[in-house]
């Protein structure tokens, strides 16, 4: 027969054991949550730190634009205007005097295109409501034939009804206005070529020209150094839309390539 | 205890382990393939060995052969469920070796000492250890990636704590076995703890594969 003892010794045993193993589980499992909420509370953090980043950026561009729309009113159409108001007084002066005729209008037909050309031009900066209406490559070609002694070829592929929605359009037009313009700043192209097309489930659009160009870390540097806002526009646009940029060079020409995953 | 409760305990033990079998046919689309086979083997030879004992031993027969060939097998799936659950090549590699080495030792030992119809201690202390070892592993593993976002709601979480109650029990009472079987009525009670150990088991493990349902 067991003894009594040994039963005993034997239930405390197993109950220590039994006990221990649920402790283990239950101190794992709450070790394990309490870990894995600070993680959580780290990466929270770092959201909203980036969150907060991309919204100053964009803020800062959206001043950008607002201060290169009063550059264009007060340098530009401020001067033409004022032109025109002296030539109206000169007129009522010649018109008094009798010395007013046909010939005294020949240049101001030009003097009011160009007038014309410019309020369009603040008014393309004001809104991008002509890429929703025209598509995003017809904007581009018709901005690239404004562009005096550079040549320029644009080529697309893309079906952009079904592809592009309001926010890409907008958004990758002004990327590719203010890479089109870094370019014809600092790069010195003499012609363009700008494809657009669909590849592995994204839109793709490659920009080559004969410039100077850049590789991905000389723009990772510039961007760093830079004080301007044109290329963190770029990148916060592209951040907005999910896409990638990069840059290259093959054979002496020079290429950039965006590329954004459909929605 | 009465030899009648201890009956209906055994009884309940035993039919406990339908619970879990029933709820593996529910997510027998939810659970890769792989997985829902190496789950359905674990339970199978679960509830075979314990329907058989069950079955062997009311006609008073040895039952020691189907226990020792289902420690056996039964390992060898476990080892197949926490290969499947790891997905690192050294650990899937040293367990391959390592429950390849056993089942080798394991059937020489039995066949060497002519133990097929006896219980041997030692080969029921590496049963209990080596399931025991790998499940906590896993919960190692869990606690190092934390790649789990809910861990309540993670069925392999509860199947783990099953195979680390159940195996945790065992592994102590085959400790004790060598002196038990000197005193069979202590042995009694051992083999009740086994008993609501196996309870336990079935509920985690039922648990465990209700919530792939949902997955």
């Amino acid at each position: 027969m067991v003894n009594e003892t040994d039963i005993i010794l034997f239930i405390v045993v197993g109950s220590v054991v039994v006990l221990l193993l649920i402790a283990t589980i239950v101190v794992f499992t709450a070790t394990y949550n309490k870990l894995l909420f600070s993680k959580e509370s780290v990466h929270n953090l770092a959201l909203k730190s980036k969150e907060l980043e991309l919204l100053k950026s964009t803020i800062d561009a959206q001043e950008s634009e607002r201060e290169k729309i009063a550059l264009n009113l007060h340098d530009e159409v401020g001067p033409l205007l004022s032109s025109v108001k002296f030539k109206l007084a000169k007129y009522k002066r010649d018109f008094k005097s009798g010395k007013l005729n046909e010939d005294s209008f020949a240049e101001d037909s030009d003097f009011i295109d160009l007038i014309i050309q410019n309020v369009r031009g603040v008014s393309h900066d004001l809104s991008s409501q002509h890429v929703v209406k025209f598509g995003l490559a017809k904007a581009i070609e018709t901005f690239a034939s404004g562009i005096n002694g550079i040549q320029c070829l644009v080529v697309s592929e893309l079906d952009e009804e079904k592809r592009l929605n309001k926010t890409m359009s907008r958004n990758l037009y002004c990327v590719l206005l203010e890479l089109i313009n870094n370019s014809i700043k600092h790069d010195n192209p003499s012609w363009f070529e700008i494809e657009f097309f669909e590849e592995d489930g994204s839109i793709k659009i490659r920009i080559n020209h004969d410039g100077v160009g850049l590789t991905s870390e000389s723009f990772e540097s510039y961007e760093a150094e830079s004080t301007g806002l044109g290329l963190s526009s770029i990148k916060t646009r592209l951040v907005l839309l999910g896409g990638t940029l990069s840059f290259s060079k093959i054979n002496e020409m020079a290429n950039t390539e965006i590329v954004v995953p459909y929605d | 205890m009465s030899n009648q409760v201890f009956r209906w305990i055994n009884e309940i033990g035993i039919l406990s382990g339908f619970v879990p079998f029933m709820a593996l046919f529910f997510v027998i689309k939810k659970v890769h393939h792989y997985m829902w086979w190496t789950l359905f083997c674990i339970l199978l030879t679960w509830l075979l060995s314990d329907c058989l004992t069950w079955f062997f031993a009311r006609k008073s027969m040895n039952t020691y052969i189907i226990y020792n060939c289902y420690a056996i097998i039964s390992t060898c799936f476990y080892a197949l469920l926490f290969y499947d659950l790891n997905q690192s090549r050294p650990f899937r590699k040293v367990l391959l070796v390592v429950f390849g080495v056993y089942v080798i030792f394991s059937v020489w030992y039995i066949s060497a000492s002519h133990s097929w119809f006896k219980p041997v201690p030692i080969i029921d202390i590496f049963t209990g250890l080596l399931p025991l070892i790998l499940s906590l592993l896993f919960f190692y593993e869990l606690f190092k990636s934390l790649r789990v976002p809910n861990l309540l709601k993670y069925p392999y979480y509860w199947i783990n704590s099953a195979v680390m109650v159940h195996f945790g029990v065992t592994f102590f009472a085959y400790i004790f076995m060598e002196i038990l079987y000197q005193k069979e009525d202590l042995f009694q009670y051992i083999y009740l703890i086994i008993i609501i150990s196996n309870i336990v088991y079935n509920i985690l493990f039922a648990r465990g594969l209700w919530l792939m349902k949902r997955t």
